[in-house]
């Protein structure tokens, strides 16, 4: 089946070569694929809606669950993404070191996440103790974990074939020093977030060909010092479609767009904190597989 | 033949170069407010942490007086925490100092839950002592201005409106003169240069061997009430006259 689509896709680009077609042929929207793409960050193992406080039962992974559900009976291809900071928040980390929130989101089908500084609470020996709970891959491009027990238990980047869509996933960590224990991240090695992520973007879009290239980023969303934010990140690099960010619990009603370095746009995405909100941003593709139209907003999980 | 190989080249760089700029739309205000039933599997995986979870927050530890909230330059809660680690501690250190950031929480007027502790201090930070010379502890006095106040217990520190130390009383006599250092107790998380604590930076520590949020909870159990009070233990003057 996949041969034979390989085949079409082929043949079409061949007779479009040669006919050389306005693009405007394909813009009929009832040919546009679509992904969806949610994304979470900073979720603190908060597992279930507020008790307390001007959030008072909002969020909640199990309502979380439901609405990820609902938009997968959509039809559409999902892409779930998580930026970092699941642990540490509430009592479930202090007891279950992170192991709740692992089997929770490998349940909701989370397809990947990159590691906050938080990730590292209970040490690398914690994270790596509860790997076996998620079925989800950690993509993390700029910490060089060649002398921690982290080596082999982590990805410097992915490419998911949703459909036919190929999305190219790396993922950007923030610096530790000051931030984290030094025992904690061990001999962790930051490496600078604009080269790893022009190397790693340039790979996605380039050599590996993919449609659509998204960087997993724990920098912060913007800083008023010369601190790395996603937003430098963003202006300094090229071949990004797409930074879904945390650290700076920013909430985004939807994606901020920054141009890079050859003046095209990029978009900055990011929901708050503590699975308040999902983010929900729906690419739409044409038959050259060049996004034609995007639609992003914030889900707010209100209290019920 | 070779020509049509050729178009076929040119045709796939056309196609794989997509030019159109990213247009993100978004429905009016693109916040849509969703109100969903918890999912039943993912509530049934949950139950029985929150089992265990529920029979070990619930308990009641003490009672406290008032409420206490955290702030700048002092706070019940600041003071609260920095004078029973002191207190706790001072076989081993002079002074305590913590940041007010690291208060996640306020502590309810009434009954203290294992809980409330929790929520205060979520994160896992030991106690530790360091020793700082003269002019680290200095540092430690500018820093402490610098940011408006941060808590602190074992002295008391003067200040005027363009943040210059009048004076600064220790609890604790230390001769710096005399080549003494002054021993601080605070978390690992600060000890290792957290919030730009920066006077901490390369020093030894000396583990005390217990959580900060330890010792909230024994000092809650140890004692049936709690209470706290803003003592002007950082305080502005006016020197204009």
């Amino acid at each position: 089946m996949k041969s034979r689509r390989e085949f079409i896709k082929r043949a079409t680009l061949g007779t479009t070569a040669l006919s050389i077609l306005p693009a405007k042929a394909f813009s009929n929207s009832k040919e546009l694929k679509q992904l969806t793409v949610l994304h979470t960050n900073d979720m603190h193992s908060h597992i279930h809606p507020f008790t307390s406080g001007r959030n008072k039962g909002v969020g909640g992974m199990a309502q979380r669950a439901t609405i990820i559900k609902n938009i997968r009976e959509e039809g559409n291809q999902v892409l779930l993404l998580d930026a970092g900071d699941i642990f540490q928040g509430t009592p479930y980390f202090n007891v279950y070191g992170g192991e709740l929130e692992f089997k929770l989101m490998s349940e909701m089908k989370y397809d990947a996440s990159t590691i906050g500084n938080h990730d590292f609470d209970n040490g690398l020996d914690g994270l790596v103790k509860q790997l076996p709970h998620a079925n989800f891959p950690f993509i993390v491009s700029n910490y060089d974990f060649s002398d921690t027990e982290m080596e082999g238990n982590y990805l410097k980047y992915k490419v998911f074939n949703k459909g036919g869509i190929k999305v190219g996933v790396f993922g950007i960590g923030i610096e530790l020093e000051g931030l984290v224990s030094k025992n904690m991240y061990g001999n962790t090695l930051y490496q600078n977030p604009i080269e790893k992520s022009n190397y790693y973007a340039d790979l996605l879009k380039n050599s590996l060909d993919c449609d659509l290239v998204i960087c997993l980023s724990h920098l912060g969303f913007k800083y008023n010092t010369k601190k790395m934010s996603d937003k430098l990140l963003a202006s300094q690099t090229k071949n990004i479609d797409l930074i879904i960010g945390g650290h700076t619990h920013t909430f985004l009603n939807k994606p901020v767009i920054v141009e890079n370095l050859e003046s095209e746009n990029v978009q900055i995405a990011q929901v708050g904190y503590a699975g308040i909100n999902i983010g929900r941003i729906d690419y739409f593709f044409n038959r050259k597989m060049c996004v034609k139209k995007v639609d992003g907003s914030s889900i707010f999980i209100k209290k019920t | 033949m070779k020509i049509k190989l050729h178009y076929i080249y040119i045709g796939v760089i056309l196609l794989s170069a997509c030019t159109t700029q990213l247009v993100v739309k978004s429905k009016q205000n693109s916040v849509v407010s969703i109100t969903a039933i918890p999912d039943s599997i993912i509530t049934s995986i949950i139950n029985p942490y929150k089992i265990g979870i529920d029979s070990v927050m619930n308990e009641i530890l003490c009672v406290s007086e008032l409420e206490m909230t955290k702030g700048r330059p002092e706070s019940l809660l600041g003071n609260f925490v920095t004078d029973l680690c002191l207190e706790q501690y001072s076989d081993l250190a002079d002074i305590c100092i913590m940041n007010n950031g690291g208060l996640r929480s306020t502590l309810p007027k009434g009954n203290v839950t294992r809980g409330d502790i929790y929520k205060l201090m979520p994160f896992d930070n030991e106690l530790v002592v360091v020793e700082l010379d003269e002019k680290d502890f200095e540092g430690l006095l500018e820093y402490l201005v610098s940011r408006g106040g941060e808590p602190f217990s074992g002295m008391n520190i003067v200040v005027t409106e363009n943040e210059k130390i009048i004076n600064h009383t220790l609890f604790r006599e230390i001769d710096f003169s005399k080549g003494e250092t002054i021993k601080v107790l605070t978390s690992d998380y600060l000890a290792n240069g957290g919030d730009k604590m920066w006077f901490f930076k390369d020093k030894i520590q000396t583990k005390v061997e217990i959580k900060l949020r330890d010792a909230i909870i024994n000092y809650c159990k140890s004692h049936k009430v709690i209470s706290s009070k803003l003592d002007w233990r950082i305080r502005l003057v006016n020197t204009i006259k």
